[in-house]
């Protein structure tokens, strides 16, 4: 059997996801331009050779070490960085993702090889060689820099659209999913553009004059095809995700909507600074306006990655295994054996009202501390703050419903239970109470409060909507409308109340009561089922 | 609680035999220690020798330091490069013990980055910066060079970890956050040791092919520098006798017996190591007196290269045998794709094929008649 395999990397404040992207959209940005910067070298080279353009070649030349430090050393020690990451952040999908790609990425070093040879050759070679060979040699690295690119893409996109792959594993489909080539495309053009904003750069500590005005006007040339290639090939991209994903950035989560227009919104930038400022008044990029452009290709590129990677949620590898390494067939078994036994490394094995606090804490760490910290980023304490104890449990049992981008809770119900409790005592009015000797939690209590949240629904039913409804039959009856709904749906609901028909008020009690309401109206089916 | 614990092996099938994962990692290790060794001892070696020609005032030993210093960036370049296959084939032959291993020091392990940006540019640094007396930077080799004595520290406490499991368990109930280090097994120190004086051993080579480069043209300069590099190495690899003795007796013993007569592929292995290791050394040190200096130098690098596979294969039977009853690397279930592997090998040639176009280029200066001026 496969189990809850790895230890879990606890980082406080941080989380691993953070660790990952603090190395990777470094990476990604210079990689990126590495590629684009390879056949701008390449292809401006050809251009400077064939019109006889000196001064471009001059130029070309002199920027050739800062290339190589900036694409070699600095690009090929985060890519690095980025297996030392996702090994130590993501054991398992690290695994499942060498396991089917090895020859892949033994490919991508093939390409890599070759690129890193091309380039240091490139640069050393500018005066030994002739021009034809010279630039020969400036092909081969663009295209075997961009060879790499056409392999990782796979990898990349396999993650987010792995098609059929987990009931059908081949490697072949498993690399060429359905989002590879628009990803392919974006990249692409991404890579192009970031060339023509690191050219702008060089271009801009050139001394003022024509010199300057020509390579700075020539460097803004190169953000054209990006202008008309990206909107289309993100277009095509967007339309080949899991219909969650695209919910996920049309709204489903404000924040990754957000990113996602702000990504958008400072390429949009970029394209009419570059327009008006780098074309048509080139005289006036100087460093700092140079280093602007850069730093909003940054933001874009952080911004963009952010938001591949989030809608994703809740998987890690879709459809195949969860964010927290719970793969999507394991669900039901890990219910019924309990995670605790499931998982290699706790200590408990099975909650006792003794333990409960502590098997909270290693449920925590099995379950959630994937993509939680306690107290920084994704910090569950905050994320909690006056959360009752049962409202935590219910809001743990209907996880995935309440919050489409969590993974479903994988855990038997003392589990669950653990570690609401856990949870409910991060909170330090909750701990004083408990040194106090005041609360205290154990199985039978904790259980008993799942009766306590249906009363608490039951009162705010009562001060805020029993005025005008009945729970059924009569006026005005609540039960035909929301019958069949979940709990998070019934709670969307309930935020928008004024927005639907039949001039209601807006709802105006506190989150936990929304929540303790809509636990209670999603109840009413069972419960008059249950009478009947 | 003392149980062992390792995780399983992962479900999905490998996609090559384990033999054949097995010879590519064990391939692409040593090439890329080679260039390894260059980074590591080459550094120390270079500090060493442009200190040297600073306090003495010796421009000959400071132009030698020069050229080597000019070898250590490109030779970062590869050992990174050279780097990324071995890391993929450890990972998914071993990944159970390697992730784990990892996990266990994480922000140790994670520190290996920083550490080798830190060191990478510090080499261009040292390559190519001269200070206000056109000499090297001192201090920019010396940072650069303990980066890489520690990320080798920390390579030698993280694979020596990997191949204990039972020091899992305990050291993750101890402390989850990465913050633990291996550094208290009595395996780690010695190993370090043993590796980095082969290191300094094998970058003394590279001083002497320098001195052959230049010992038509500038035959004194040349002289120089191949009884240089032919000095240290012959007392490093002295030193390595006692060093490698000691690593020796700290193995587990059962381990230690198999070098010692206990397994006959193993003893035969080790003992033609090191007698090989000392025909390198004593045609090294005949090269040093002047005599046959172009065909011994050469000879005592192919025997060593030599010696690097064999010791590499030691390497890989210590790994075997601390993993015996534990983790059974060829009891995995595979799934060879053939087309893949057979791409991959075949782009592998091809890319070769290429950098050696490319290198040959260069080297002869391809279309340079051509050029103006």
């Amino acid at each position: 059997m496969y189990r809850m395999n790895y230890p879990v990397w606890d980082v406080p404040l941080l989380g691993g996801g953070l660790i990952i992207a603090l190395i990777a959209i470094p990476h990604v940005f210079v990689s990126h331009f590495a590629i684009g910067g390879g056949i701008f070298l390449a292809w401006s080279e050809r251009i400077a050779l064939r019109d006889g353009n000196t001064r471009l070649l001059d130029f070309l030349k002199r920027n050739s070490l800062f290339f190589v430090l900036i694409t070699l050393v600095f690009g090929a020690v985060t890519g690095v960085g980025i297996w030392f990451s996702i090994g130590l952040v993501h054991p398992p999908a690290t695994s499942i993702l060498i396991h089917n790609f090895v020859f892949a990425w033994g490919i991508e070093w093939v390409f890599f090889l070759i690129e890193i040879a091309a380039a240091l050759l490139y640069y050393y070679s500018w005066d030994r060689v002739g021009p034809k060979t010279h630039n020969t040699i400036g092909w081969i690295y663009a295209g075997s820099a961009w060879m790499s690119l056409f392999v990782i893409n796979g990898i990349l996109t396999f993650m987010l659209t792995p098609g059929d792959w987990p009931a059908n594993p081949s490697f072949w489909a498993a690399l060429f999913n359905p989002s590879y080539w628009p990803s392919l495309f974006i990249r692409t053009f991404v890579c192009i553009a970031l060339a023509g904003l690191y050219a702008m750069f060089m271009a801009s500590r050139e001394k003022p004059g024509d010199n300057h005005d020509m390579l700075v006007q020539y460097a803004s040339k190169w953000l054209i095809p990006a202008f008309i290639g990206l909107p289309i090939s993100t277009a095509w991209y967007v339309s080949t995700l899991p219909t969650l994903s695209k919910e996920i950035v049309m709204g489903g989560a404000p924040a990754v909507t957000i990113f996602a227009v702000m990504s958008v919104a400072i390429s949009a930038v970029i394209f009419v600074f570059a327009y008006f400022i780098a074309y048509r008044n080139p005289q006036s990029v100087n460093i700092p306006v140079a280093v602007l452009f850069l730093l909003l290709g940054i933001a874009v590129t952080g911004f963009t990655e952010w938001v591949r990677e989030a809608v994703r949620k809740p998987y890690v590898i879709y459809n195949y295994m969860y964010s927290n390494a719970t793969l999507t067939t394991q669900v039901d078994e890990f219910r019924r054996t309990g995670i605790l036994v499931a998982s290699k490394w706790t200590t408990i094995k099975e909650v006792t009202d003794e333990n409960i606090l502590e098997a909270g804490r290693q449920v925590f760490t099995a379950q959630c501390a994937h993509c939680h910290t306690i107290e920084g980023y994704n910090g569950i304490r905050p994320l909690t703050r006056g959360w009752s104890h049962a409202f935590t449990s219910r809001a743990i049992a209907h996880l995935d419903e309440l919050k489409g981008f969590m993974p479903p809770f994988t855990g038997n119900d003392a589990e669950r239970e653990a570690l609401a409790a856990w949870i409910t005592a991060l909170d330090p009015a909750v701990r004083e109470q408990i040194e106090a000797g005041n609360v205290s939690f154990n199985l039978g209590s904790v259980q008993q409060m799942g009766e306590i949240v249906d009363a608490a629904g039951e009162a705010v039913w009562d001060d805020y909507c029993s005025g005008c409804h009945t729970v059924s039959g009569g006026r005005n009856p609540i039960d035909t409308k929301v019958v069949g709904m979940s709990n998070a749906e019934i709670s969307g609901l309930i935020v928008n109340l004024e927005n639907l028909a039949g001039f209601m008020p807006p709802f105006d009690g506190s989150d936990s009561e929304r929540e303790a309401l809509a636990a209670w109206l999603a109840g009413l089916d069972e419960r008059e089922g249950g009478a009947q | 609680m003392n149980d062992v614990i390792i995780p399983d092996i992962d479900a999905i099938p490998l996609p090559a035999p384990v033999w054949l994962l097995r010879f590519l990692l064990n391939l692409t290790f040593i090439l890329h220690i080679v260039p390894m060794n260059i980074v590591l001892g080459g550094g120390i070696l270079t500090v060493a020798l442009a200190w040297y020609a600073r306090k003495k005032n010796r421009d000959d030993l400071h132009e030698l330091a020069s050229h080597m210093s000019n070898i250590l960036p490109g030779a970062a370049a590869f050992t990174i490069t050279l780097g990324v296959p071995p890391l993929l084939f450890v990972q998914v032959l071993y990944g159970p013990l390697f992730y784990t291993g990892a996990v266990l020091i994480a922000w140790f392990w994670l520190s290996v980055i920083a550490l080798l940006l830190v060191g990478y540019y510090g080499y261009y640094w040292f390559s190519i910066k001269r200070d206000s007396e056109g000499k090297l930077p001192i201090w920019a080799g010396i940072v650069a060079s303990i980066m890489f004595l520690t990320i080798s520290f920390l390579y030698t406490n993280k694979m020596t970890l990997m191949i204990q499991p039972e020091k899992f368990a305990p050291m993750h109930h101890a402390e989850m956050q990465g913050f633990l280090l291996n550094a208290a097994d009595p395996l780690v120190w010695p190993r370090w040791l043993h590796m980095l004086v082969g290191a300094i051993a094998v970058a003394s080579l590279v001083i002497m092919i320098v001195g052959l480069v230049f010992h038509k043209k500038r035959p004194e300069y040349g002289d120089l520098a191949v009884r240089t590099g032919g000095m240290i190495f012959v007392v490093t690899t002295l030193l390595q006798l006692v060093v490698g003795v000691w690593h020796l007796l700290t193995l587990r013993s059962e381990v230690m017996w198999m070098f010692l007569g206990r397994d006959i592929v193993a003893t035969t292995v080790l003992g033609v190591a090191i007698l090989l290791a000392l025909v390198a050394m004593v045609l090294v040190l005949i090269a040093t007196r002047g005599k046959a200096v172009r065909s011994m130098t050469i000879a005592g690098t192919v025997v060593l290269a030599v010696v690097l596979v064999l010791m590499a294969t030691v390497r890989s039977i210590v790994r075997d045998a601390y993993l015996v009853g534990k983790f059974d690397v060829t009891a995995q279930p595979t799934d060879p794709n053939w087309v893949v592997v057979v791409l991959f090998l075949a782009l592998m040639l091809g890319g070769i094929g290429i950098v050696s176009w490319m290198t040959y280029a260069v080297v002869t200066r391809r279309g340079a008649e051509h050029m103006a001026g």
